[in-house]
């Protein structure tokens, strides 16, 4: 029972005393009276207070904890690309007849190259550098990410002839694996920057897990998808309209959505200038940029009221 | 300032002397004769809320008999508080006993 109400206090505010003290879950312990029902009944009405208590702060957050929230969203979808990556979208097998060490047939399952390696751990790197609260960690490895999404995007996207990753165990036959589109750049960039800029602290290893799971949910959801991770530009569309609706007194999400709106400004660009024979949504051809623009213009409008008043 | 009824009782249970959150909960039923049952959320919500606006202040934590608790105690502003709300209320009734007398006679 005293699971259950630790549980819904986690409803509150990280800072608040029914996170950091027993004060709260002690007192709604007293008020159940040893009642299993009361005890639900006491949990439902933590959560409830514990949202309202989160709504009731938000305004006095400052940015540098928006730009903490951006660093943990860009880094847990740039975590699940480079799982998706190393897991799901490889190229097809080596020939079995490479010879191993000692003359055996070597018949690998997958071909996973160098590049996805390399991006996987600097993902991971990321992840485990904020949920540690390791600037040094978060910081380096989120530079390494743009230096590795960098060097795909501007020396084997742009670059037909020399098209292709080395593989990690087909070396012999040479780049072959297909580099990640040059969009991914710009998210790497804004990640970067948020890392280097956002408030960092401690936090619990159930917070790694959580982003664990919601990573490899991330990555089923664009497996199952025929884009890829397409699929998030939708719930992405829709932060950015709660931010344009409600920034003006939740900062965070104003900040959040600038920098969202940065990293997919590129999509956006390279959507808009495919040529019109490729098949184009018109909602998103004449959604998208605008949205684009108030995306970044009015929650920066927002900010900027709220840093002038 | 209309106060809610349930932040209302929670000052009135803190009238006679400082007390700990389970405590005002019994107190606010015991002198609402049992109207008012504030569940834990609504208590700290309140609570919150009143000592953000200085109307009630709290002490420092202390754990008694295993369980960690903290008392609350009426400020200056919360004795003002709350006796312009009851003088509030005792107005709006009067309004309501005059006119109800009135249409009797």
């Amino acid at each position: 029972m005293r699971e259950l109400l630790v549980l819904a206090c986690r409803a509150f505010p990280p800072e608040h005393r029914a996170r950091r003290s027993d004060e709260v879950v002690d007192t709604a312990l007293l008020a159940a009276d040893g009642s299993v029902w009361r005890v639900v009944r006491e949990s439902v009405s933590l959560v409830l207070a514990g949202v309202w208590e989160r709504v009731r702060v938000e305004p006095r957050r400052s940015l540098r904890d928006g730009v903490a929230l951006l660093a943990g969203l860009l880094a847990l979808v740039n975590l699940a690309v480079a799982l998706y990556g190393i897991s799901f979208a490889v190229h097809p097998p080596p020939p079995p007849e490479i010879l191993g060490p000692l003359g055996f047939v070597f018949r690998n399952p997958y071909a996973v190259d160098w590049w996805w390696i390399a991006f996987a751990v600097a993902a991971a790197g990321i992840v485990l550098g904020l949920v540690l609260g390791n600037r040094a960690l978060a910081l380096g490895a989120a530079l390494a990410n743009l230096g590795i999404v960098g060097y795909d995007a501007l020396f084997l996207a742009a670059n037909w002839s020399m098209r292709g990753h080395l593989n990690a165990f087909a070396f012999l036959r040479g780049p072959v694996g297909y580099p990640v589109a040059q969009e991914w750049l710009a998210p790497a960039v804004v990640l970067a920057l948020a890392t280097a800029v956002a408030p960092l602290r401690r936090r619990s290893l159930g917070a790694l897990s959580l982003t664990l799971v919601a990573a490899m949910l991330l990555v089923v959801l664009a497996r199952e998808s025929p884009g890829g991770f397409f699929f998030l530009r939708w719930p992405l569309a829709a932060f950015i309209v709660l931010a344009m609706a409600v920034g003006w007194f939740a900062p965070r999400l104003a900040v959040v959505a600038v920098g969202v709106s940065l990293a997919l400004a590129p999509t956006v660009f390279q959507y808009l200038t495919t040529p019109s024979y490729v098949y184009k949504d018109p909602v998103v051809t004449w959604v998208a940029a605008p949205g684009l623009a108030l995306g970044v213009l009015l929650p920066l409008a927002y900010l900027t009221r709220r840093r002038l008043t | 300032m209309e106060i809610r009824r349930s932040t209302y009782f929670v000052l009135a249970a803190l009238l006679d002397r400082p007390l700990h959150g389970y405590a005002i909960i019994k107190r606010a039923s015991e002198l609402s004769d049992g109207e008012v049952r504030l569940s834990t959320g609504t208590l700290f919500g309140a609570l919150d809320r009143l000592v953000e606006s200085g109307l009630v202040q709290a002490g420092e934590e202390e754990k008694v008999e295993g369980r960690v608790r903290r008392s609350y105690s009426l400020t200056d502003d919360g004795h003002a508080a709350l006796a312009a709300e009851a003088e509030r209320l005792r107005r709006a009734a009067r309004v309501v006993e005059t006119r109800a007398a009135r249409a009797a006679n």
